[in-house]
């Protein structure tokens, strides 16, 4: 089953050229571009390089062996583990959810869609340290979801003496519904989940949006199983900007403190997070202490994000059919 | 394989788009389903499919006299190639084609030397051996068009449905495809259905043409026949250019339609015969092997005729020249009321 036919030559997309700095990487579209190019370079400069050189300077003003000092001391490693552990936990969280939640708000339609979508935008908007106080009191022993096996023991009970009957259960009886969770880790990483939800959600949402059904239809039509079309067209199409929004959300998280102070118990060495191990070194004008646990969070979190970015588009491109 | 569907209606809310649609095509031809942009053939198409259900009420879908209407999309093992191609951006050539082998169960997969194997063979079909780790991106539009047809034709379809396969393509590159889309089903003889608005590229490469207008199926024949005995005057002004003669004939209220290849121009009325009626030559378009003359009739309505190049320079017509002009054949309809 042969034959040959001479196809016509036809413009193909040039293949892409290797990148090198500085070079335009399209035509020409806003006139003066050097200009267009300084003002950027100048702006990030002003608001972002600089302030992390002054940060650098600071810490800088100690000598090495102070700087592993203070960084070593066991109140700031166990405040920055428990930051990384933190905002890892709750980025993982945030990237399963934020997923299924931004695929709910595109592929169903439900009752008060609209209005659930809004809400997504929430935790942007709250002042964080409302969010705090209001998970704190939510959660704690006699909050609402803190206490709740207490509240519905007493609520029947009441029921039952309106009723005329005795008290039906006993006191403890539902103590396993209760959720103490603040002052604790869990405690932290739900409103570290809260905070960073948006992040994956609003990323995630306009792929999908965009994403045009006919690639799924046709998956299916060469007899791809739903689960197949999932993981072998639909996510690779949103895996940048889902791996964005977790990084995101991950960054938010370690850098939060207005909402987690409220919830966490803020004993030194136990349930201390790293930025407010910062801020307690500040109120002793400890600057340089606080640039030097300052420069080891950052540093922490620029490796966990170029790591995150490298796997990314290590699985760009290594996307074979991983059978 | 032959599928053959009967009664088949669809509708999208209160817009019906088929309109009881019957429709039998043999084991291994190649239909055009052809019609005007609307007239619902990428509707009829994806029923086929079974990317969309018919209507409630509809009859069966069949292939090989097996009813398919319950079956799912992607057990009907039917191949698709859909207007825009529709190739995974993310995967290069190679793994576009190989999609289908790879997602099959477990079971019935073969094993990856028998993928790389059945692939290369494909892209060599297509003549796109050399382009295997290219990316959709990096190709041209006939290029993208050929990996979508061996994309489809990887898990061995038992239908071949191409909707308008070369729509997207500029003239050149369509003429090319579409004669080595009549090759290529030559030498794998899968039973084919392509959607066309073109009728050229229907008549010339199809077994059988499905002639589309408003959900139904106006004509369904051979090109010869379609062409030459077009079963409502929509068919006959759908194929080609006319000329249109009102009330003439025995049909009072009728309309003649003539093809302008059907008029004969003569200098003389006594060799133009009877019924020549005169004109004088207005225009004079060239266009290669053709030459389109246009007449002016006493009452000063237009005619339309088309000569071949050699006849017209026997006849050696100026403009503004006195000539007659008789008609070969014409077809005859009653006026279509539109309901
Ligand atoms: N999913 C849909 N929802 C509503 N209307 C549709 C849908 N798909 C097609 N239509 C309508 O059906 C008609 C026929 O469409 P289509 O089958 O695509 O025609 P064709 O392929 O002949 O151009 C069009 O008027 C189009 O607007
Ligand atoms: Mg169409």
């Amino acid at each position: 089953m042969t034959f040959e036919t001479e196809f016509a030559r036809e413009p193909v997309a040039p293949a892409p050229r290797a990148r090198s700095i500085f070079r335009r990487r399209t035509t020409r579209v806003i006139p003066g571009l050097p200009l267009t190019l300084g003002y950027t370079l100048f702006y990030l400069s002003a608001l972002v390089l600089l302030p992390l050189a002054a940060l650098a300077l600071k810490a800088a003003q100690m000598s090495p062996a102070e700087f592993i000092r203070v960084i070593s001391d066991p109140v700031v490693t166990a405040s920055l583990r428990l930051t990384f552990f933190a905002s890892t936990t709750a980025a993982l969280i945030n990237a399963v959810f934020g997923l299924i939640v931004a695929w709910v708000l595109v592929r169903y339609d439900f009752p008060f869609r609209r209005l659930f979508d809004a809400i997504i935008d929430f935790p942007f908007a709250l002042p964080t340290a409302v969010a705090g106080l209001t998970f704190a009191s939510l959660f704690l022993k006699d909050g609402w979801l803190g206490g709740l096996g207490p509240r519905v023991v007493a609520g029947v009970n009441a029921l039952a003496g309106w009723l005329g009957a005795g008290p039906l259960l006993n006191p403890t009886a539902l103590d396993w519904l209760t959720f103490p969770y603040t002052g604790q880790t869990a405690g932290i990483v739900i409103v570290l989940v809260f905070v960073g939800l948006p992040f994956v959600v609003r990323t995630v949402q306009p792929v999908l949006l965009e994403w045009d059904p006919e690639y799924e239809t046709a998956a299916r039509s060469l007899g791809a199983s739903p689960l197949t079309v999932f993981r072998r067209v639909i996510f690779p199409e949103i895996l940048p900007a889902w791996v964005s929004g977790v990084a995101l959300s991950f960054a938010r998280a370690v850098g939060e403190y207005g909402s987690v102070i409220f919830i966490a118990a803020n004993i030194p060495g136990k349930s201390q997070i790293a930025p407010l191990q910062i801020v307690t070194r500040l109120d002793d004008f400890q600057y340089a202490q606080a640039a030097a646990i300052g420069v080891v969070l950052l540093a922490i979190s620029l490796l966990v994000l170029l790591v995150i970015n490298g796997l990314e588009s290590f699985s760009r491109r290594h996307e074979r059919a991983a059978v | 394989m032959t599928i053959e569907i009967r009664d088949i209606s669809k509708s999208y809310g209160q817009n019906q788009i088929l309109r009881n649609i019957d429709l039998k095509i043999n084991s291994g031809e190649l239909v055009a389903l052809l019609g005007p942009s609307g007239s619902g053939k990428t509707t009829l198409l994806r029923v086929i499919a079974g990317i969309e259900q018919a209507d409630a009420g509809s009859g069966p879908v069949l292939f090989d006299n097996v009813d398919v209407s319950d079956v799912d999309l992607g057990k009907r093992r039917i191949g698709f190639v859909f207007q825009h191609y529709a190739l995974f951006k993310h995967l290069n050539v190679f793994e576009n084609v190989a999609f289908g082998l790879r997602a099959k169960p477990r079971r019935e997969r073969p094993n990856e030397a028998h993928i790389r194997e059945k692939v290369q063979s494909l892209l060599d079909l297509i003549q796109l051996g050399n382009m295997a780790q290219r990316f959709p991106s990096q190709l041209s539009g006939g290029q993208r068009q050929r990996v979508a047809l061996a994309r489809a034709l990887a898990v061995e379809p038992r239908v071949l449905l191409l909707d308008e396969p070369f729509g997207a393509l500029d003239a050149t590159v369509r003429r090319e495809l579409r004669r080595w889309l009549r090759r290529l089903h030559d030498t794998i003889h899968v039973t084919t259905i392509f959607v066309t608005h073109d009728q050229e590229e229907a008549l010339e490469v199809s077994d059988r043409v499905a002639v589309m207008n408003g959900g139904r199926i106006e004509q369904y024949g051979p090109p010869q026949e379609v062409y030459e005995k077009p079963a409502s005057a929509f068919v006959f002004k759908f194929l080609g250019n006319y000329n249109l003669f009102q009330g003439r004939g025995q049909g009072a209220g009728g309309e003649a339609l003539v093809r302008p290849h059907d008029i004969v121009i003569h200098r003389d009325a006594d060799a133009a015969g009877e019924g020549a009626q005169p004109g004088v030559v207005a225009h004079i378009g060239f266009g290669g092997p053709v030459v389109k003359v246009e007449l002016e009739t006493s009452d000063k309505s237009r005619v339309d005729v088309e000569v071949t190049a050699p006849t017209f320079r026997d006849l050696d017509l100026k403009r503004g020249e006195r000539v007659f002009f008789a008609l070969r054949t014409q077809q005859e309809y009653a006026h279509d009321f539109v309901i």
